[in-house]
């Protein structure tokens, strides 16, 4: 028979673990509604973005050999993986997840013989990759101190990367991050942003909406020059937009469970300790009543 | 009364502006555009400098645009910037901060041509 004492410690650690989960559940949800507008308010520039970077794009044929963000230098040799995750944790499988999708792009680059390196943006995915693929992570980027994610923030990240393709550090570069689609599902997403996925409209390239002819200041290299590193920005920074507001919902949903857990666990416990404390009483009843028996 | 077009301005945290406009003035990089109705499909980068737009009310706004792009198609003006300010809300201290970092740039990256006009064209600018 547990000790009656012991087991009032445990239902009241188990009450106080639950307080936790659930505050950490409100501000999660707090913190994913403000995640979600920022994402939502990114959208108009994003979107436009990427129509002009079509209709730039579209008829533009490069014709020298020299390393753009566009269609890339022809080389397949050096793929550049750059993972995004949490700065914490508790979040349920929202790291291990993304972290898996890369471990097995990762495997399967090798096998075809590509060399690969890995950025890790956040502190968790580090810490899940490091063990197995610490000798191929080239950089890591602290996202611990920034509250709320700024567009400079995404510009750094990628002036960095930007930096390390002219430096022919890498040929193929692939964004992994969890795309935000509902607070219960979070998809692991990868991307390829170097060189610039541009959807192929070739057929609908002769329908009249399609062909417009716009002019060109300076003149399309130049302005694509300027507007590539832009695109690419923007790319960071929508990964990095959506697997926050993805943490925030992994997280809510997580200690959603980890609340329902802990009162399951209390009622269980509770009833055990009244079932104990009653068969306590009895026994002492029993005790009196055949005592006074016996006399 | 002159034929009025849409015009959008977008930054990265928000969109900046969505009205009509009679008349809309453009920095751009290889000298001022003025987009009215009609114009010709277009794109363009942007210098730093103020867009001037005269709005469908006759009414007239400045905004600081620090770099970005424009596009006319279709009577719809769009601009991209990565930052938008409102002429009234800029002092010269944010020129001049804007001035030290581009030519800490231009230190390290040696003469860039096009860095120094974009210094060019912000020294230029009169609040």
């Amino acid at each position: 028979m547990p000790n009656l004492n012991d087991l009032k410690k445990r239902i009241a650690s188990v009450k106080s673990t639950q307080k936790i989960t659930k505050a950490m559940k409100m501000v999660a949800a707090a913190k994913l509604r403000k995640a979600q507008e920022a994402a939502e308010q990114s959208r108009p520039y994003s979107d436009n973005m990427k129509n002009l970077m079509d209709s730039i794009s579209r008829g533009f044929i490069s014709t020298d050999n020299s390393r753009n963000l566009l269609t890339g230098n022809d080389e397949d040799k050096t793929y550049l993986l750059v993972l995004f995750t949490s700065e914490r944790g508790l979040c349920g499988g929202f790291n291990s997840q993304i972290s898996k999708a890369l471990r097995e792009k990762v495997v399967e680059l090798q096998k075809r013989d590509k060399l690969v390196k890995i950025i890790c943006v956040g502190k968790k995915g580090y810490d899940i990759v490091k063990r197995q693929y610490g000798n191929i992570i080239v950089d890591t980027v602290d996202l611990s101190a920034i509250k709320s994610i700024q567009y400079n923030d995404a510009k750094n990240i990628s002036d960095k990367i930007i930096k390390m393709y002219f430096d022919a550090e890498f040929d193929k570069c692939l964004i992994f991050y969890n795309k935000f689609k509902s607070v219960i599902s979070q998809i692991p997403t990868e991307q390829q942003v170097v060189p610039a996925e541009i959807a192929e409209q070739k057929n609908e390239a002769d329908s009249i909406e399609d062909n417009i002819f716009f002019e060109f200041e300076p003149n399309e290299k130049e302005i694509l020059e300027e507007l590539l590193p832009l695109n690419f920005a923007v790319q960071i920074f929508k990964a990095l937009l959506e697997s926050s507001a993805s943490e925030q919902g992994s997280r809510m949903s997580a200690m959603d469970n980890a609340s329902r857990n802990a009162s399951d666990m209390i009622d269980s416990l509770t009833l055990f300790y009244n079932r104990s404390r009653q068969a306590v009483i009895t026994k002492e009843l029993i005790e009196i009543i055949s005592g006074a028996e016996a006399v | 009364m002159s034929e009025i077009f849409s015009i959008k301005l977008v930054t990265p945290s928000k969109i900046f502006l969505e009205a009509n406009a009679s008349l809309v003035t453009v920095p751009a990089t290889e000298g001022d555009i003025g987009f009215l109705a009609n114009h010709v499909s277009y794109i363009s980068s942007v210098r730093p400098g103020f867009i001037s737009i005269n709005l469908e009310n006759g009414g007239e706004q400045k905004i600081y645009i620090t770099e970005g792009f424009a596009q006319f198609n279709a009577n719809n003006l769009l601009i991209i910037a990565v930052e938008l300010i409102e002429k009234e809300d800029l002092d010269s201290n944010f020129i001049n901060q804007k001035i030290t970092d581009l030519k800490n740039i231009l230190a390290t990256n040696n003469s860039n041509i096009k860095i120094q006009n974009k210094i060019d064209s912000l020294k230029s600018l009169s609040l």
